[in-house]
C-alpha cells in the first residue's frame, strides 16, 4: 500500500451516506477495468442446448426423488411401530400425534389400494371448471368433487379417498378449509389451487420436482392431518399459462398414499395435450 | 429443443455484453463469465414467454448474481484470497496496460466474499442504489449498507494509485 491508494484507510465513510469521492473512484476504476469480451458466436445454440439438459436432468431426478420420498414417507410412518415408546415427534409428527380419536366419519369402501405392493395406475382424467386447461388423472377408488370457493387461488377443486363432505360443510366461500370429515389412518385429502402470486409463480413455473414435505398447515391438522406435501406443475392454453398448486394432506400416509400423491401430480398436464376427452369430476 | 424466438436473441444481442462484463467482475475470470452468464440466460430462457418484458435486463442480472452466489456456494474452485497484492501498476504507456489494470481489480474484488462482491459489482458497476441491491440480494437495505462497508474497507490500499485516475476519463465510453 502507497500513500497514493485512492481508497484510503483513514478516511471515515458511512456506509449509507451520500456518494463519497472513493465510491465514484471505484465506480470509474469496475468500468475500466471490466473487459468488453467477444461472445462466442454459438452462444444461443448453447443457452438452449443447457436449458435443454437441465430439464431433462430434472426430470430425472424427478423421478428418482419421488420414489425416495416415498420410502421415506414409509420409513416414517412405520416410526411409531418400530419406536413406540419414543415421545418426540419425528420430521413428519408421526410419532408424536396423538392417539388416534374414534373417526366419526363413515368408514369408506376400501376406496384405497392396500398393501406396498398395491399402487397401480392412475384412473380416469377429469378436469375442474374452474380451470379447465388443467387435467389431471385419479386414482382408482378415489372421489373427487368440483370446489365451489369464489377463488381458484384457494381452491379448484379436490380429491381424497375417503368420502368428501358437502362443500356447504365449509363456513364461507372465502376462507379454505378441508371438505371432509376426520381423516382415517392411511387417508389422504388432494386440494389443487392456482397460483396467482407473480414471485411464486416465478418460483414454480415449470417445476417438475416432486412433491416435498411442507409445514403442516392449521386446515390440514384441524381434519387429523399429520403430513403435507405440496407440489407445482405448470399448464397452459392457447392465451395463458397457469401455476397449479397440489397440496396434500396426509394422516399416518402409507406407502401407498404417498406414491398416490406424486402420480397424481406427474399426472397435472395441459388439456391440449390430452387426446381422450376428459370426464368431469365426480363425486 | 425449441429454437430461440427473435426478442430473446435480440435480448441476447444487446444485454449480453454488459451482462458479460458484470459476470467478469463476479468471477474475475472470462470463461467463467461466459460461463455464469450462459448459466443465467439458460435458467431465465424456459420462462421467457412469461417474463414481463418491462425490465427483462434486470431479472437476468438478478438471476445471475443469484447464480454466481450459489455457485460459489457449492463448489470450491481452489482459489484462496491473498492478503498483499502485486504492486500495482503506476505506468499506463505499456500496451498491456489494460491487461494488468483489469486483472489488478479481478484479484482485489475476487479476495471479497461473495456477497460483499455482489455488493459491490451491483452497487458500483451496475450503478444500482442500496433498495434495488437488497431487493437483488433478497436482503435488507442494512445489509446492502454493511456489507458496502466492509467491502470497501477490504478494498482499501489494494486498488490501483491514483494515477489511473488522473486519465481515468479517457477511456470511458469504449
Amino acid at each position: 500500500m502507497t500513500g497514493t491508494d485512492f481508497l484510503e484507510p483513514d478516511r471515515p465513510d458511512g456506509p449509507g451516506g451520500a456518494d463519497t469521492g472513493e465510491e465514484q473512484e471505484l465506480r470509474i476504476l469496475l468500468q475500466q477495468a471490466a473487459p468488453h469480451l467477444p461472445a462466442p458466436e454459438d452462444r444461443i445454440q448453447r443457452i438452449l442446448a443447457r436449458a435443454a439438459r437441465t430439464r431433462r436432468r430434472r426430470r430425472a431426478a424427478g423421478l428418482g426423488a419421488g420414489l425416495t420420498g416415498g420410502l421415506l414417507a414409509a420409513v416414517l410412518a412405520a416410526a411409531p411401530a418400530i419406536a413406540p415408546s419414543s415421545p418426540h415427534a419425528g420430521p413428519l409428527g408421526v410419532a408424536a400425534a396423538p392417539a388416534p380419536a374414534p373417526s366419526t366419519a363413515a368408514p369408506s369402501p376400501s376406496s384405497a389400494p392396500e398393501g406396498p405392493d398395491a399402487v397401480g395406475p392412475l384412473g380416469v382424467a377429469i378436469s375442474f371448471r374452474t380451470v379447465s386447461e388443467m387435467v389431471v388423472n385419479v386414482p382408482k377408488g378415489w372421489l373427487t368433487q368440483e370446489n365451489d370457493w369464489a377463488n381458484p387461488e384457494v381452491s379448484i377443486g379436490t380429491l381424497a379417498n375417503q368420502p368428501i363432505a358437502d362443500p356447504t360443510a365449509c363456513a364461507d366461500k372465502e376462507t379454505f378449509c378441508l371438505p371432509v370429515g376426520r381423516l382415517r389412518s392411511g387417508g389422504a385429502v388432494l386440494t389443487f389451487r392456482l397460483v396467482k402470486d407473480p414471485t411464486r409463480v416465478a418460483e414454480y413455473v415449470e417445476t417438475s420436482t416432486p412433491a416435498e414435505v411442507t409445514t403442516l398447515t392449521k386446515e390440514c391438522a384441524a381434519v387429523g392431518g399429520d403430513a403435507e406435501l405440496i407440489g407445482h406443475r405448470t399448464v397452459t392454453s392457447t392465451t395463458s399459462l397457469s401455476v397449479i398448486e397440489l397440496d396434500a394432506c396426509l394422516r399416518e400416509p402409507t406407502t401407498v398414499v404417498t406414491q398416490q400423491v406424486q402420480q397424481v401430480l406427474e399426472s397435472i398436464r395441459s388439456f391440449e395435450r390430452q387426446s381422450p376427452t376428459p370426464e368431469g369430476p365426480t363425486g | 429443443m425449441r429454437d430461440a424466438t427473435p426478442d430473446f436473441e435480440e435480448f441476447v444481442a444487446a444485454c449480453g455484453p454488459k451482462l458479460l462484463r458484470t459476470a467478469w467482475l463476479l468471477t474475475g475470470d472470462p470463461h467463467q463469465a461466459e460461463d455464469l452468464l450462459q448459466t443465467a440466460l439458460a435458467k431465465v430462457w424456459p420462462k421467457w414467454d412469461w417474463i414481463s418484458i418491462e425490465r427483462p435486463e434486470a431479472y437476468v442480472r438478478k438471476v445471475l448474481v443469484n447464480s454466481h452466489v450459489s455457485w460459489w456456494r457449492r463448489r470450491w474452485t481452489g482459489e484462496l484470497p491473498h492478503g498483499e497484492l502485486p504492486e500495482p501498476p503506476v505506468q499506463r504507456a505499456d500496451p498491456f496496460e489494460d491487461v494488468v489494470l483489469s486483472q489488478v481489480v479481478a484479484t482485489a474484488v475476487r479476495a471479497l466474499p461473495p456477497r460483499q462482491r455482489a455488493v459491490v459489482v451491483l452497487r458500483f458497476f451496475e450503478d444500482l442504489s442500496v433498495e434495488e441491491t437488497a431487493e437483488v440480494l433478497r436482503c435488507t437495505t442494512g445489509t446492502v449498507k454493511s456489507q458496502t462497508h466492509r467491502a470497501l474497507a477490504a478494498l482499501r490500499g489494494k486498488l490501483p494509485v491514483r494515477e489511473l485516475m488522473l486519465d481515468g476519463g479517457r477511456r470511458d465510453g469504449n
